[in-house]
């Protein structure tokens, strides 16, 4: 046997030839080892959503303040066609604590117009406005006769789908929904994100529904531990323009993937 | 092995390995960041780090696992053992990253503290395919920082061997829990059969690789030897021992090693008291029986380490009838001198 | 190594073989898999009349669709726009944005009625205030 006559001591320079070659080839296989290594695991990928977060970019926009029950800001688009921006804040936190800072000095923001300056965060037509500081709402001094109830009902369903929080899903984190992101979700929901549920047909073309209870009150903590897997809802479900809103009893929530329960 | 400890005793090996390991951990790193951006641009900074670290410390992993059982089946590998430590500190950083900026993605920035978030943020612990996915790799992230820290002879020494390799063998925890991390986490949503059979392919082949070491040394372990009447062990006869180097023998499944050199023999305990390397397939260099793991030396006569070293270990009394050598099973005090056997 | 510590490691390797792979299994098994859902889809009910002119990019088909003597502009989101709000305008002669049409979001097929001449549209995002493309038969 070769191998064993030559005798590798690790702090004496000099190797013998076998060893080299040995050593060398090694090597080579190692280097394709780690290149098809990282081809697969590269290419193996899901293809990402071309969604949308501008972090270092902040865009102006005015419109009429609502909260359906989410804080949202009706922008004119065009004349006479809005666009509802939801509002969240920043981190894993919703709009709340800047709108309500600014309602403590000005009183009810309801229906009046504000100018925000934020972060856009878009994907498939919708639309969010990061929020990082109260300084940065301003109070339109003109009063708006918009309509104050938008929403229509659109009637009752059964959807199967999965909540998400709709910072993360509409662009800052890709994915930003499933399993992995699940954590992510529920401390966002929980902080104040409108919980969203998105459903898929079989054509791949999305909705989203903003959920809230029964009286259409805001849920958050409820909700989370159905957050990031396949779901049943049950609910009365309205149009608010552009939005989804689905009524639900949390209670009634049904998880699909029960099978996985290991005790 | 010095009494001194330095941060790392530099020497022309350990320099090239360790540069290897920095291109293949860059060469990985860039291929797949180049591929990722060619064919699905979309992504952002925080996953593509995430994803490629992620993944390198997995592929990593699993080349550290292979070198201890793919040396023991063929000694040609050894030299990678050599500086392994090396590539598990290496392994530990990526890891590190991934955790890391997993942690500031997903658990920072919210109402609760990041890690209690790990461990609350999902309490489907009750669920397989819900289960919180994190905690599993955060806790091998932690045996694997406690691994990386005490890399180094200092730890081994003032942990004592025996303790130091209890911790480092929670590497095969880190690496059953990095695999349900794996398989309940991304798996779960980015299921693609290449990855899936990837880490499958990969499981087979670090579980065969030990399995086959292990059951080859059970079977040298439970070898039975003949006894002559005064109960000592006949080893072998002189001609199948090569010059330098020893015959391995087992003694109540403990291991012993007789060397031939000079014309002379003598037996000591196997094991090195370094990091348990088997003394009898290492050889006989500049007069020093050398550890075939990370070149250990010990000077035959005594079982002792040349001075500066302290190292000792057992030594046995061996005696020749005309060409067969017997070996007396009761073992000397470590670094016992014991005369050398004329053959 | 001594007996007992390769005795060890060979039973963390029993051990990880006996109870890895069935976790393995069962993990891979019980892969959520998200559901499909009908219920909302309008069902394009495309083109019942005689289409006269198509133009197609990589993610908008537009179609302009005769039928009863009115004519419908039919819009084909086929991958998301990368826009903060989208609305739909008649492209003039000289590729200026004109008459505003409707407006359009997510994916999916969109219907107009058109009573102009028409030779293209401009898609344009009034938050930033810019153009998002112009698609011209």
């Amino acid at each position: 046997m070769n191998e064993r006559k030559d005798f590798y001591i690790g702090y004496i320079d000099d190797v013998s030839p076998a060893t080299k070659k040995f050593l060398k080839r090694t090597v080579l296989i190692l280097a394709l080892v780690i290149l098809t290594t990282a081809a697969i695991f590269s290419l193996s990928q899901q293809p990402f959503a071309n969604s949308t977060f501008e972090l270092s970019n902040e865009t102006k926009i005015s419109g009429v303040y609502h909260k359906s029950p989410y804080p949202m800001l009706r922008v004119e688009v065009e004349k006479g066609v809005y666009k509802n921006i939801l509002l969240l804040g920043f981190g894993k936190f919703g709009a709340n604590m800047y709108i309500d800072a600014l309602k403590a000095k000005e009183g009810t923001l309801i229906n009046r117009r504000l100018t925000i300056e934020g972060n856009l965060i878009y994907y498939n037509g919708k639309t969010l406005l990061q929020i990082t500081n109260e300084q940065k709402i301003t109070l339109e001094p003109e009063r708006s006769s918009s309509k104050t109830d938008l929403a229509s009902v659109v009637g009752d369903f059964e959807l199967e789908g999965e909540v998400v929080d709709p910072k993360c899903y509409f662009g800052v984190m890709k994915p930003g929904k499933g399993k992995i992101h699940r954590s992510c979700a529920s401390l966002c929901i929980a902080g104040g994100m409108p919980p969203v549920l998105v459903t898929t047909d079989s054509n791949n073309i999305s909705e989203y529904f903003l959920l809230t209870d029964l009286k259409g009150q805001p849920i958050h903590s409820d909700i989370l531990p159905y957050i990031g897997q396949p779901s049943k809802l049950n609910g009365t479900v309205e149009k608010l323009e552009d939005w989804y809103v689905m009524k639900i009893d949390v209670s009634n929530i049904e998880k699909l993937n029960k099978n996985s329960e290991i005790y | 092995m010095g009494l001194d400890y330095q941060t790392i005793l530099w020497n022309k090996h350990k320099k090239v390995y360790d540069k290897l390991i920095l291109a293949f951990m860059l060469m990985y790193l860039l291929v797949f960041a180049g591929l990722t951006f060619t064919f699905n641009a979309q992504t952002t900074i925080e996953t593509l780090i995430i994803r490629a670290f992620g993944t390198l410390a997995v592929i990593m992993l699993h080349i550290i696992l292979a070198i201890g059982p793919i040396s023991r089946l063929n000694t040609s590998f050894l030299p990678l053992l050599y500086n392994r430590r090396h590539l598990g500190v290496s392994m530990f950083l990526a890891a590190a990253v991934h955790g890391v900026f997993s942690m500031i993605q997903f658990h920072t920035l919210g109402n609760v503290n990041p890690v209690y978030s790990i461990f609350t943020s999902n309490l489907d612990y009750t669920s397989l395919t819900n289960f919180p996915f994190q905690v599993l790799g955060f806790v091998a992230l932690i045996i694997l920082f406690f691994m990386a820290a005490t890399s180094h002879d200092f730890w081994l020494k003032n942990l004592s061997p025996s303790v130091w390799k209890k911790l480092h063998m929670m590497v095969y925890v880190a690496y059953a829990l990095i695999i349900l991390h794996v398989f309940l986490g991304a798996f779960q949503q980015e299921t693609s059969p290449f990855t899936i059979g990837f880490l499958s392919i990969g499981f087979v082949t670090i579980v065969s690789l030990h399995l086959i070491a292990g059951f080859n040394e059970v079977k040298t372990d439970t070898k039975k030897s003949e006894k002559d009447e005064s109960n000592w062990l006949y080893v072998c006869r002189t001609g199948e021992i090569e010059e330098d180097r020893a015959k391995i023998f087992t003694v109540d499944k403990e291991r012993v090693a007789i060397f031939k050199y000079e014309g002379k023999l003598s037996a000591i305990h196997n094991v090195c008291k370094h990091q348990g390397g088997p003394l009898g397939e290492g050889k006989i260099v500049d007069g020093c029986i050398t550890c075939p793991w990370h070149g250990y030396q010990y000077l035959p006569g005594n079982g002792q380490s040349p001075p500066p070293f302290t190292e000792k270990v057992a030594t046995y009394e061996l005696k020749l009838v005309k060409d067969k050598i017997y070996l007396n099973p009761e073992a000397f005090p470590e670094g016992t001198e014991v005369k050398p056997v004329n053959c | 190594m001594t007996s007992n510590l390769r005795r060890r490691h060979l039973f963390m390797w029993i051990g990880i073989l006996v109870i890895l792979p069935v976790l393995m299994i069962l993990a891979i098994i019980n892969i959520p898999k998200f559901p499909v859902n009908d219920q909302l889809v309008e069902i394009a009910s495309s083109n019942k009349g005689a289409v006269l002119k198509t133009a197609i990019t990589d993610n908008v088909e537009l179609k302009l669709i005769e039928a009863a003597s009115k004519k419908i502009l039919e819009i084909q989101i086929l991958q998301p726009l990368k826009a903060s709000s989208a609305t739909v305008h008649i492209l003039n002669d000289d590729l200026s944005k004109g008459d505003f049409i409707g407006q359009i979001s997510a994916k999916g097929i969109y219907k107009f009625p058109i009573e102009k001449e028409i030779n293209g549209i401009s898609i344009f995002d009034h938050i930033k205030g810019e153009e998002i493309t112009k698609i011209q038969f």
